[in-house]
């Protein structure tokens, strides 16, 4: 699983996204974070700001998972960002400081998921463990973005000598990989954007892990903060009496008490997923299990009949001896 | 005596703007079927090995200046084919990091923007080869399934551009099938033409 957390929304009907989109598709992600920037002045009701992205924007490639991603601006250290209210409507909230003070605040007490610091620029400071250590003990990972450092020469300096910097403070932990393309032309293959990394220092599991795992765990993390309870404990399914399956599904149920994970896939198909849509690919995965729960019986039951002949055929023997 | 230890670097060119400039059929929007192949389509004709290798050289000459053209200069194309879009690249193996990373800042080729992806890095070029042909027969496995599915709507003009993308226009005229088993024969040839430039060199 790859994941590209920082792909910049314009709009629907935009054939240069909806190409991004196909290219990342072809090049091999399979998450794919569409984000909207919020800058400058931030009205008092922030809660307002309205999620522009829909639901579902792509429905012609089934095999991504679209995640909706804003991006605040921080400029001023006086104003009260409410962070928390916005991650009712969007999936992953992150910021981007613009200078040291606010770099602190964000490590030290926003409500973000991910701290994404423009990489491409010339910064007036360094990075200090201090400060951003504070950030990756509260789980809030630090995003580098390849794509302007590939369309631009000096922008590819800043960006070496920032993510390395950024690299060498955090000791190459809670780093996060995106792309932040505007153009299909500016996204590479995620093993292509990992070797990048091992030019700024990560070796080849940490870039694996920050294109990976790391938005992985952002990703998880922005949901258990939206929907459990105090982020520590998440109701997955409600319980209580199961619908009345169909009757193949409630076959393979018990035929498959030993193996746990396929009863586990069982589980997952709600009962009226099945009954609805037969030629889903979960009917398909039922009626499957159902063609390889029979053998399994069989070789339950085999070897008894087998011995019941031979002590058949044993006792006849013995009839006849006598 | 030690061996040199070298990397062979298996590698795709992609192109993200679609086939507008090489073909004439595709221009408009893609559709659904040769959505998956818009960004496979054939390299620019005057792209061979010699032009790629000054390509290259000149991007690593770019970004790692006159330490990276000592370092990694002496790289060597073995094999590309332009229908496919497919090459290997022989590299010592302390360096192939560098290469692999100026071959990422490669933007466009002859003017058209161009993504080169490498697909395997390995210690024998046995090996990379018989990963480009897998490569090959999945991409062609691919194009069957969908045109597959387009048969049952009865849309057989785009079947017919799917083929002529894949097999660099050349035998765009015939139908898919056939192109598409010239186009596997020709991939396998040109391999073993070039292990025998292998087996010359050294």
């Amino acid at each position: 699983m790859f994941y590209d957390l920082n792909i910049p929304w314009t709009s629907k009907d935009d054939p240069e996204l909806a190409r991004t989109v196909a290219f990342l598709d072809e090049l091999g992600y399979n998450v794919i974070a569409l984000n909207q920037t919020i800058a400058g002045k931030i009205p008092s009701k922030i809660a307002g700001i309205a999620n522009l992205i829909p639901v579902s924007p792509f429905p012609d490639h089934p095999n991504i998972r679209f995640l909706r991603r804003v991006t605040i601006v921080l400029d001023d250290p006086s104003q009260n960002y409410g962070l928390a209210s916005l991650s009712n409507n969007f999936d992953i909230v992150a910021v981007r400081p613009t200078d040291e003070k606010l770099l602190l605040q964000a490590c030290t007490s926003l409500e973000c998921d991910l701290i994404s610091l423009d990489l491409s620029i010339r910064h007036p400071y360094h990075f200090k463990y201090k400060v951003l250590g504070q950030a990756i003990s509260r789980g809030i990972r630090f995003e580098i973005t390849y794509s302007a450092s590939v369309n631009e020469s000096n922008a590819r300096r800043n960006l070496l000598s920032n993510a390395t910097a950024l690299v060498r403070a955090t000791k190459g932990k809670g780093i996060v990989i995106s792309s932040e393309a505007r153009k299909a032309m500016l996204c590479r293959a995620p093993f292509d954007v990992i070797n990048l990394a091992t030019l700024w220092g990560l070796n080849q599991e940490k870039g694996r892990e920050a294109i990976a795992n790391g938005p992985r765990s952002v990703m998880i993390q922005a949901k258990m903060k939206r929907q459990s309870f105090r982020g520590v404990i998440d109701v997955v399914e409600g319980g209580g009496v199961p619908k009345p399956a169909p009757r193949e599904v409630a076959k393979t149920t018990i035929s498959q008490k030993a193996s746990g994970k396929r009863k586990a896939e069982v589980g997952d198909n709600d009962g009226t997923a099945v009954e609805t849509a037969k030629d889903s690919p979960h009917a398909a995965e039922s009626a499957k299990l159902e063609v390889e729960a029979t053998p399994a019986e069989n070789n339950e039951t085999r070897p008894t009949k087998k011995q019941r002949k031979k002590e058949r055929q044993a006792a006849k023997k013995a009839a006849a001896k006598a | 005596m030690v061996r040199v230890k070298q990397r062979y670097l298996l590698f795709t060119i992609l192109y993200p703007s679609g086939p507008q400039a090489t073909s004439t059929s595709a221009t408009t929007a893609p559709s659904k079927v040769t959505q998956s192949m818009t960004f496979h389509s054939p390299s620019p004709p005057n792209l061979n090995r010699t032009s790629l290798a000054s390509i290259i050289r000149s991007s690593i000459s770019h970004n790692f200046g006159d330490w990276g053209i000592g370092q990694c200069g002496g790289f060597a194309v073995k094999y590309f084919s332009p229908a496919t879009s497919t090459g290997i690249l022989r590299i010592t193996r302390d360096n192939y990091r560098t290469l692999w990373a100026a071959l990422t800042y490669i933007r466009e080729l002859f003017g058209q923007p161009a993504v080169i992806k490498v697909i395997r890095i390995s210690g024998t070029i046995r090996k990379a080869e018989l990963e480009a042909v897998k490569v090959a027969e999945e991409a062609i496995r691919r194009v069957k399934r969908e045109t597959k599915g387009l048969k049952s709507t009865g849309n057989l003009k785009d079947k017919k551009d799917v083929a002529g993308m894949f097999s660099g226009g050349k035998v765009a005229a015939q139908t898919a099938t056939v192109a598409d088993e010239d186009e596997e024969d020709d991939m396998v040839v040109d391999i073993v033409d070039s292990e025998n430039d292998d087996g010359d060199e050294e």
